[in-house]
């Protein structure tokens, strides 16, 4: 029997839809997903217990990154529970989170992308440019915290050099920011 | 104390033995009185006194001899065992509700730290078998019933349950011994006790007490009992059973049956060591033996490890316990396989791993009080190696195909499905079925056994092409790209030796691959930026240490696989030594699979064709790897050793095939070696030395014998620069006189120098020249220095061979040279 069975997910670039619930009673043994729709969701229920560190999940409406995970019990012989220690991957601040393990939690879709740098102005606007050529103005310098501030610097100092500048835009939950820049490769 | 152990000492032992064991008693029983189990005294100096006259019991115990432990032993044994046991009890029932405060290891439930503790008490109730059995039997009935009334009146079932906790964990330990590697035997008293039962017609105390326990267990049976059961319990519990069953549970294909059967000789008072008891055949089939209710017992194990993965969904510690513990142990030997593959329990477990796996998206169900049935990776991991494992109970090879055919179709499909729709890696869910896959396939891998390892390779090499689609797409996912580079790794480790060479050809190719996709994924490079943060960019480098190290790994097992390693003599002479891969080659392709590595066959040339180049592989791979070493990785101390025994043993192994290489990649490995040989680290210095000594060897063979040897590679660069025999001694050589503080190198500097001396004689020269030139202007100390050299280089009759006789001397030379030089010249 086809028990893996058909797509599952609808890539984030669709037009947003009406989310509907995944009906998981008419097929026992197949994980239908073409209906667990993501367009319009940005995160996605998962059991607390699977989430490992490395992995990401949501604290408190913000997307983190799970850097210490412990399991604690409700007494000794009470139910297990994860404790999650994580740090906001915008932000990077530290947060924590208790959640019994076998309930679920939100995980936030994490996407990243590369741009090419093609224009910096005064203001900290940046000129990115796609794969296809496309150019967006929206986004500025990061900023916000110690290590945001110094990716920034460091794009300002090789911006003024004249060097060529890849960026990576770490996206989730509807926010965005440049989180890693490198240069671009020499042509072999 | 030596007369106490004789037997029947007992009224002429010496009153000073007496009161010694006497007083050894008293303090045991003053101390556990005195509260040094409770909790609070954990680390303290009552619990550490405890444990010094626990060991003192333990170690008169062990040396009591075949005629079992006299009287006066036994009794204190036994009062120190009961005291231990009620006071125990009473401190855990008093920790009962304690808070967990994280601390205890996920999966363990802080059992380490007491099993520890437990192994001081077990031999000493095995002292005393006929008086403590007992006990232990009539507290885990009393506690049970405990929890029963609990549960029934709806009281607070938590002291209850500690306490079985406590003796769950405490009755295994007694029972039996762990395994280590090795299946078990019954411990020495228990067997003479059981044997003692049978003969005098009475329940065995050892057997009740296992029927106890198991019944226990597999109370999780009943929905209602369940209830009452905690994971934690039921952890302990599935533990004490694998590993109870480990040398009890259908026993009678390791020397169960016989071990007891010495034992009944001995029960009947028989003299004499080991000599059978003939009567043992016509006894009834011995408990849990396969005919004596073993199978029984078998079935509702295996139903019960069904009920820990399946009755508590989220508590990966009791799902693990089943999983990792409990099935390998009911996996582990071909009598207790024989009998899973056959039983509608074992159908259950693997149905459950299929549905999970097919489930293992994770993403929850919106419908609420559905759970759909899910696993964490772990549990895929050591349910698939599991079910693998039990292939060793079929003897028939179509059945054995079939079997794993069944097993690993499940886990074809979501793999067909993972890599078909690459985009869904970058969603959680897709992410989370990818990695539950990749555990599947790796459990798969880990069980391969001789019978079903043709299935299963037939199996991979028809999934290459989808996982490397996986890797690709999963290149953003350190979980994935980890695991997929382990499993390959796996693979090679465990496959390769059963392969012949158009397989091992499939293998190797793929493996290169793997790597490449590696390589052209970026994974390796790291931003001096990336992250954006500089915890999350440790945490990158974190990740890309362990892939790095895993590929090193990788290439390290095909080197293993090599059956046809080159030598002296085929550098020498040329010809090609077959191996039974080429006579394979010749032979027929139905044997492809089975074929092991061993024998030596010389075979035509022509055939040497079929052969894997493993070397060539590795070179490539190497070439790959390499330029993703950057310094920090190399502060990764594991790394640095894995990768520099690499190196050394592919220059050991195949320095001719190493001078054969473009000179790109010989530069690059040379470089590599240079590093090497000025790390700090000893053991990568000693395996660099070890290297750049082979090298030199073969230079020097090749030179005697009149053929190029190194070649081009060792000519000298422009400008006058040195070639690499050259810059390898001079390092070498200056490390030891001038850096290295200790010896501890001085006869692997010496090994290596040895051969580099013979070859580049002007360049030592020049050295030494350099050296002297160093204490110009103190003429007695530049005489000192000339003579320690001439006699480095001529002393205790050096000649100039690199043979293991003029090694040793060159050893002496060197280790004398160095005392006398390096105070001289540190000194400027």
């Amino acid at each position: 029997s086809d028990m893996v069975g058909c797509s599952f997910y609808c890539s984030a670039r669709h037009t947003p839809k009406q989310a509907e619930h995944p009906t998981m009673s008419d097929h026992s043994d197949v994980e239908e997903f073409e209906t667990a729709d993501a367009g319009a969701s940005t995160t996605v229920p998962m059991q607390a217990g699977s989430v490992r560190k490395g992995g990401f999940m949501v604290i408190k409406g913000r997307p983190t990154k799970v850097i210490e995970v412990t399991t604690s019990k409700t007494g000794k012989h009470g139910h297990a529970k994860c404790h999650f220690t994580a740090t906001d991957i915008f932000t990077g601040k530290k947060m924590e989170e208790l959640v019994p393990s076998s309930h679920n939690l939100e995980v936030p879709i994490v996407a990243r992308e590369d741009y090419t740098l093609v224009d910096l102005n005064d203001e900290g606007f940046l000129g990115l440019m796609d794969d296809s050529g496309n150019v967006r103005e929206d986004l500025k310098l990061p900023a916000g915290h110690d290590d945001a501030e110094a990716l920034a610097r460091q794009i300002q100092d090789a911006w003024d050099e004249g060097k060529e500048l890849i960026l990576t835009v770490l996206k989730s939950m509807n926010q965005e920011q440049v989180n890693a820049m490198k240069e671009a490769p020499k042509a072999d | 104390m030596v007369h106490v152990l004789d037997p029947g000492c007992d009224d002429v032992a010496s009153a000073n033995d007496q009161n010694a064991l006497g007083m050894l008693g008293e303090l045991t029983l003053a101390l556990i009185a005195a509260g040094a189990l409770r909790g609070e005294r954990e680390g303290g100096a009552m619990e550490e006194s405890l444990r010094m006259l626990l060991d003192a019991w333990g170690s008169l115990i062990g040396r009591v001899g075949q005629f079992g432990c006299p009287p006066a032993l036994a009794n204190g044994a036994a009062a120190v065992f009961r005291a231990y046991l009620h006071a125990g009890l009473a401190a855990v029932a008093e920790s009962a509700f304690d808070d967990d405060d994280g601390q205890e290891e996920e999966g363990e439930a802080g059992a380490a730290a007491l099993d520890e503790r437990l192994s001081l008490i077990a031999p000493i109730a095995r002292a005393a078998p006929d008086a403590t059995l007992p006990l232990l039997r009539q507290a885990l009935d009393a506690k049970k019933r405990a929890l029963a009334d609990a549960t029934a009146n709806g009281a607070d079932p938590t002291t209850a349950l500690e306490e079985l906790w406590w003796l769950g964990r405490l009755v295994p330990h007694v029972l039996a011994d762990a395994f280590d590697g090795e299946i078990p035997q019954p411990p020495d008293s228990l067997a003479e006790l059981c044997a003692r039962a049978t003969h005098e017609e009475r329940e065995c105390p050892v057997d009740a007490l296992a029927g106890e326990y198991v019944r226990l267990t597999c109370l999780c049976l009943d929905e209602n009992a369940r209830r009452a059961m905690s994971p934690r319990l039921m952890e302990t519990l599935t533990w004490g059973s694998a590993r109870w069953a480990d040398t009890y549970l259908m026993s009678e294909d390791t020397g169960g049956s016989l071990h007891a059967a010495i034992f009944a000789h001995n029960a009947l008072g028989g003299g004499g060591e080991g000599r059978v008891y003939r009567g043992a055949n016509k006894a009834k089939p011995a408990a849990f033996s396969e005919a004596g209710g073993g199978a029984q017992v078998l079935d509702a194990l295996l139903r019960a490890a069904f009920v820990c993965l399946t009755a508590w969904p989220g508590e990966t510690g009791v799902q693990k316990a089943a999983a990792s513990t409990l099935l390998p142990a009911l996996t582990r030997r071909r009598a207790l396989c024989r009998t899973c593959v056959n039983l509608p329990a074992w159908k259950q477990v693997m149905d459950a791993e299929s549905v999970a796996l097919a489930h293992s998206a994770a993403v929850a169900g919106a419908v609420p009080g559905q759970q759909t049935l899910h696993f964490p990776p772990e549990i895929h991991l050591g349910l698939s190696e599991a079910l693998g494992r039990a292939a060793e109970g079929l003897n028939d090879e179509a059945q054995s195909r079939e079997y794993i055919a069944r097993v690993l179709a499940p886990v074809g499909q979501v793999l067909d499905a993972v890599a078909a729709a690459p985009g869904d890696m970058k969603h959680p869910a897709g992410e989370s079925r990818a990695v539950a896959v990749i555990q599947a396939l790796r459990g798969s891998v880990r069980a391969t056994i001789a019978r079903s390892q043709a299935s299963v390779f037939s199996f991979f090499s028809q999934s290459f092409e989808a996982l490397l689609a996986v890797q690709r797409a999963g290149a953003h996912s350190a979980q994935v790209s980890k695991l997929i580079l382990k499993l390959t790794e796996e693979l090679v480790a465990n496959q390769a030796c059963f392969l012949g060479p158009a397989h091992a050809g499939v293998l190797c190719r793929h493996c290169l691959r793997v790597v490449e996709e590696y390589r052209a994924s970026g994974r390796g490079k790291i931003g001096a930026t990336e992250g954006g943060s500089r915890s999350l960019r440790a945490e990158r480098v974190k990740e890309c240490y362990k892939e790095v190290k895993v590929m090193l790994r990788m290439l390290t097992h095909v080197t293993n696989s090599d059956n046809d390693v080159e030598d002296e003599e085929t550098a020498r002479g040329g010809s090609h030594r077959g191996s039974v891969l080429a006579a394979a080659a010749a032979g027929s392709a139905a044997s492809e699979g089975r074929v092991r590595g061993g024998a030596r066959v010389a075979a035509a040339s022509g055939e040497a064709l079929a052969k894997v180049d493993v070397a060539r592989v590795v070179f490539i791979g190497l070439n790959t790897v390499i330029p993703l070493i950057t310094d920090e990785l190399l502060t990764f101390p594991k790394l640095c050793h894995q990768y520099f025994a690499l190196l050394a043993h592919m220059l050991e192994a195949y320095p001719a095939k190493v001078a054969a290489l473009p000179p790109d990649m010989f530069n690059s490995l040379m470089g590599t070696l240079e590093f090497g040989l000025k790390h700090a680290d000893v053991e990568v210095a000693r395996e660099s030395l070890a290297a750049a000594g082979a090298m030199g060897s073969f230079q020097h063979h090749a030179s005697v014998d009149g053929r190029p040897g190194l070649g081009d590679h060792n000519a000298r660069g422009g400008g006058g620069d040195f070639g690499i025999l050259a810059r390898l001694m001079r390092t070498t050589l200056s490390r030891m006189i001038f850096e290295d503080a200790g010896m501890n190198l001085v006869d692997a500097a010496a090994d290596a120098l040895l051969p580099l001396m013979l070859v580049e004689r002007a360049a030592f020269e020049g050295v030494a020249g350099e050296l002297l030139a160093k204490l110009e202007g103190d003429a007695g100390a530049q005489a000192r220095v000339m003579g320690a050299l001439r006699e480095l280089t001529t002393g205790n009759g050096l000649t100039d061979r690199v043979d293991r006789a003029n090694k040793r001397r060159f050893r002496r030379n060197m280790s004398t040279f160095l005392t006398e030089t390096r105070s001289f010249v540190r000194h400027t």
